[in-house]
């Protein structure tokens, strides 16, 4: 056999288990998407702060937008407090989300970014990340009271003034998830499994 | 003969490290709010040095990547890889010696949490690389042996991402979100 049929043969056989391991790339990266597909998908909520279905506290705070800002008072809006920092970079990759959502839920929700410190930096993050159009407030007692303890985290506040739905939100689909949680009235991703292995147990009409 | 081996099999492996490194220095490119959220969560760097980190570090890895490309340049660029992973290993280990493994390792490929595992396989892929680079004469093979190095490399680095997909579904089996 002459080395030319050889080296053929080699450059071959590369190419036929080079594209045997893209499939298997391509197949495993598929699984893997369908693993998170059948995941469910929600805000991770902690025990602190006011329980779901509690009326918030109420709160009357200076934008640094300008104007006042309201939370928890009773009203014709809902309203999704918004948790975030200048120096939290999930917060800022959250932000064309929370755009999306005040212009398309305008007639029903107010969106309210909240966040604590020294005003400056924070009047920096409004001009940069274009955040004039957002009522601001910076208060250290606000995110007391719903004891936030990571960022970016969320509460949504219903119409009355009661707690609907809160939690850590570190992508749009956990954002959204609140929104399902006010819909559908079950707070949680955790509550809903727990639903789920309620009606799965045997005796129940499930 | 044997020095023919050595030296296809060192080329072959300087030229896989160069690849991983290159995926890795692009893949920090293309999300750097994802990587400055990874070293953030290392807590090395003050606020300061995080910004400056977060463009130098791929920049350094697309460097040894270049150089170990280039077969006149390959001692170097070895030498360079071979200090960044270990670098990597004694960081990784510090991390988990407090206690913190629920942060992504920031590997490139699949987000992966930090393991110890992750350390004696930077170890051994920066005395890989070292080796590799000290096979007296490499660099030095011809275009030839240059083409069929790289050709295996990213084999490799196919077979790699295959490995890495399969870790990271095994933990999607294990914790379901």
């Amino acid at each position: 056999m002459s080395t030319g049929v050889l080296l053929f043969l080699v450059g071959a056989l590369w190419l036929v288990v080079m594209v045997m391991a893209v499939m298997m790339w391509v197949m495993l990266r598929q699984i893997g998407i369908l693993y998170e597909r059948i995941a469910p998908v929600g805000a991770l909520m902690d025990g602190g702060g006011p329980a779901i279905g509690e009326a918030s506290a109420i709160f009357r705070l200076q934008s640094l937008t300008g104007g006042q800002a309201e939370i928890g008072t009773p009203g014709n809006t809902a309203s999704l407090v918004f948790f975030l920092s200048p120096t939290c970079p999930v917060c800022k990759q959250l932000l064309p989300a929370i755009a999306d959502i005040q212009t398309a839920e305008r007639r029903w929700l107010q969106v309210i970014l909240a966040s604590d410190g020294p005003d400056g930096a924070h009047r920096d993050f409004v001009t940069r990340e274009s955040l004039a159009g957002f009522p601001y407030v910076l208060s250290a007692d606000l995110g007391q009271t719903y004891r936030v303890q990571k960022l970016p985290y969320a509460v949504l506040i219903d119409a009355a003034g009661i707690v609907r739905a809160k939690g850590l939100v570190n992508n749009r689909e956990q954002l959204e998830s609140l929104f399902s949680a006010l819909e559908r009235g079950v707070p949680s991703v955790q509550a809903l499994s727990a639903v789920r292995a309620q009606t799965r147990q045997p005796g129940s009409a499930a | 003969m044997l020095h023919e081996v050595l030296l296809a099999s060192g080329t072959a492996s300087a030229l896989f490290v160069m690849c991983l490194f290159a995926r890795a220095g692009l893949g920090k490119l293309a999300d750097l709010p994802r990587f400055e959220a990874v070293l953030a969560d290392y807590r090395v760097l003050p606020p300061s040095g995080l910004l400056l980190a977060v463009r130098l570090v791929p920049a350094v890895e697309l460097l040894a990547a270049l150089l170990l490309l280039v077969p006149a340049t390959r001692w170097s660029g070895g030498v360079l890889a071979a200090g960044l992973l270990t670098g990597y290993a004694i960081l990784i280990a510090h991390t988990l010696s407090q206690g913190r493994r629920l942060i992504d390792c920031g590997c490139g490929g699949e987000p992966e949490p930090l393991s110890l595992w992750l350390v004696p396989r930077n170890i051994a892929l920066a005395a890989g690389v070292l080796l590799a680079v000290n096979v007296p004469e490499a660099g030095a093979g011809g275009l030839w042996l240059e083409a069929a190095g790289l050709a295996l490399a990213l084999l490799m680095l196919m077979l790699w991402q295959v490995a890495e997909t399969l870790g990271a579904n095994m933990r999607r089996i294990r914790s379901p979100a």
